[in-house]
């Protein structure tokens, strides 16, 4: 382990107002973020959000119809591909066929006329990060998925970029492998210290990998915030609804003398706000998620918002029961402490929630 | 439906049926018996019995220089053939992959045109614009090049010229499908990896491209080296070729027997040929890219 060598410093990648068109298509808007040396950023929205077309505006295989892309304060928007000295991992890993592991991580040193007796120490050094040693003389078709997948990861951090690039590198492997493989690629970043800007349309994915996330949809930002923000406190109904599950309801504020309340008249319901947070009066949407909700049996209480268990699906680790409020679906899930299987389909019960628990959404962006 | 029905025990025998997919072979099997194995073994009975066993037109062949010699210059004009086309269909091939589906549409109507028309109207074709009065002699003179039309027509270069036109598409189409198939996000890896545009031809495109060039090379050179109209036609005396040889063997002077011999060594040599090329390139090491 040659860990001190091996240290890369990771580059600041900034995006700034970053537009592409094509044709009649605005693939990106006005997009803008940055990553902090060192930090793992991940670009996170629906198919054609946009966020492999920023990606390959970094990586110099597109250009901005305008905007800028700047690694640690330069502008490389002008400059070739081959020239940015960025790593990139591809989803279909993009190995060369006709090449042998060590070759294929040899390529980029090679371009860059890495003295001979250096580049096997740094080609041994490189899959020893990525737990491939011994594979060298295979080729990339003699390797599993997953395999192939560490092979990519050295060729990209061989030469020691301050960048690395991910296009959803874990999207052909099973579930299994890729929590695996998640784990493994924060491991080698902290080993490595490099920028990692990464693209995924898995939220799970995101959340459990970043320091930070872009949220993307039709190429317009969403929501940039850390993991726990983006959940906690998504700020419109897209990233609600696009995080996790979770239950969205339409509601009113108003005041009443010195207290105010919501109307959730989807459920029936008007509830107080707790009086030490000020809310403005009007229309807005309310989220509570999945787990922020829990069951009663009717018979025990006879007061609260009242529905019929529709669907009851058991995960194992938790219960999922799909509740029928006034013809509006409501899903609750119970984890499996609480949850003794005590209800069945068809039951009549009474839901409930902490109102702090409740996400004030305002604006009605789609 | 019945025979859906498993009985246990009567699975025991062994299947002794033919997989039915041999039945979709079946035709060109029996068409390729008759019209090619069977008439192979004729040639080569031809060539040795005459009417009694003899190897006379074998030694007849190796020990009159003209024929060797002939064999040669087959053989070279072949060649120069297939390197023409191979330098010529390239770029043309490397274009279409890279265009657009509905430009590469048009581009792929253009090289498969020619094919439409028969090799004789083409070969005619060329005469005409080679020849003292031709086409190309006129522009010549027009442009004050020349003072006096050139020997164009009857000679090696229009063979070559010719010959290139007719079997470009042949080449081309095995390059594009080969092309077409190279996997664009390699030719990315490689530039993201730090190699400009022509080490990445020379160490990713060129490589993955072998198998179309071999195809292609292949399929020009065998072709080449049985054409017969074309040389005839527009070559000049020194440029005969076996084809023609074996042409005037059997309707001019009837000597079946040597012109059994020398198609034999033709296709010999053919062989002979394709199989060092394979061997020298390598073709096994790009095939089967995906599973184990």
């Amino acid at each position: 382990m040659r860990s001190e060598e091996n240290t890369i410093s990771g580059a600041q990648i900034e995006v700034r107002s970053l537009t592409k068109h094509f044709g009649p298509v605005k693939a990106v808007d006005a997009l803008s973020f940055t990553a902090q040396p060192g930090s793992f950023v991940t670009l996170l929205g629906p198919s054609g959000s946009g966020k492999t077309t920023t990606l390959n505006i970094i990586a110099g295989f597109e250009s901005p119809t305008s905007g800028e892309v700047l690694l640690d304060s330069k502008p490389i928007t002008l400059i070739p591909t081959y020239k940015r000295n960025i790593g990139m991992v591809f989803q279909n890993y993009a190995l060369f066929p006709h090449m042998t592991v060590s070759q294929n991580v040899a390529y980029p040193l090679q371009m860059r006329s890495v003295q001979k007796s250096l580049i096997h120490e740094r080609i041994r050094d490189a899959l020893q990060m990525v737990q491939l040693e011994g594979f060298e003389k295979r080729y990339p078709r003699q390797l599993s998925g997953g395999q192939q997948q560490r092979v990519a990861i050295a060729r990209a951090l061989v030469f020691n970029p301050p960048l690395l690039l991910m296009d959803e590198p874990l999207g052909a492997l099973d579930k299994k492998l890729r929590e695996q493989m998640q784990i493994e690629i924060k491991h080698i970043q902290n080993q490595t210290g490099v920028t990692v800007v990464y693209v995924t349309h898995d939220q799970e994915e995101a959340l459990v990998m970043s320091d930070k996330i872009i949220i993307l949809n039709h190429g317009r930002l969403q929501q940039i915030g850390n993991p726990r923000e983006i959940y906690d406190q998504p700020q419109n109904r897209f990233v609600a609804d696009f995080i996790g599950e979770t239950n969205l309801f339409e509601a009113k504020i108003r005041h009443e003398n010195s207290r105010s309340v919501v109307a959730l008249h989807e459920l029936g319901a008007t509830l107080d706000l707790p009086v030490n947070r000020s809310f403005a009066a009007g229309k807005c949407h309310v989220s509570i998620r999945p787990e922020m909700l829990w069951l009663e049996n009717k018979a025990h209480k006879r007061s609260g918002i009242e529905g019929r268990i529709e669907e009851l699906i058991y995960i194992g680790e938790s219960t999922k029961y799909i509740v029928n409020v006034r013809n509006k679906h409501v899903v609750i899930r119970h984890p499996k402490r609480v949850d003794r299987g005590l209800f069945k389909k068809g039951d009549q019960v009474v839901l409930w929630f902490n109102i702090a628990d409740m996400v004030f959404i305002d604006g009605e962006t789609p | 439906m019945k025979s859906r029905i498993s009985i246990p025990g009567a699975q025991e025998k062994p299947r002794r049926s033919i997989d039915p997919t041999f039945y979709l072979i079946l035709p060109l099997l029996v068409l390729l018996i008759f019209f090619m194995v069977v008439p192979v073994f004729r040639i080569f009975a031809l060539s040795f019995f005459d009417p009694d066993f003899t190897i006379k037109h074998y030694m007849k062949f190796f020990q009159a220089g003209i024929y060797l010699q002939i064999l040669l210059r087959t053989l070279v004009i072949s060649l120069m053939v297939s390197v023409c086309c191979l330098i010529a269909g390239y770029p043309v091939s490397y274009l279409m992959a890279d265009v657009s589906p509905k430009t590469a549409k048009i581009l792929i109507i253009l090289v498969i045109l020619p094919l439409w028309t028969g090799i004789l109207v083409r070969t005619y074709a060329w005469m005409v614009l080679l020849g003292r009065q031709g086409l190309v002699n006129k522009l010549l003179i027009y442009l004050d090049l020349v003072a006096e039309p050139i020997k164009l027509l009857y000679t090696t270069k229009a063979v070559v010229l010719a010959m290139v036109q007719i079997l470009l598409p042949l080449m081309i189409l095995p390059l594009y499908a080969t092309m077409k198939g190279i996997d664009r996000d390699l030719l990315k890896a490689s530039k993201i990896l730090g190699a400009g545009p022509l080490r990445t031809f020379w160490r990713i495109f060129l490589p993955l491209s072998t198998p179309g060039i071999l195809a292609g090379f292949t399929l020009v050179f065998i072709i080449s080296i049985a054409f017969f109209i074309t040389p005839a036609l527009v070559g000049g005396r020194k440029d005969i070729m076996i084809a023609m040889l074996i042409e005037s063997q059997i309707t001019t002077l009837l000597n079946w027997g040597f012109a059994a011999a020398l198609s034999l060594i033709l296709m010999t040599m053919t062989l002979i040929i394709i199989g060092l090329f394979h061997k020298f390139i390598g073709i096994n090491r790009f095939v089967g890219s995906g599973d184990t």
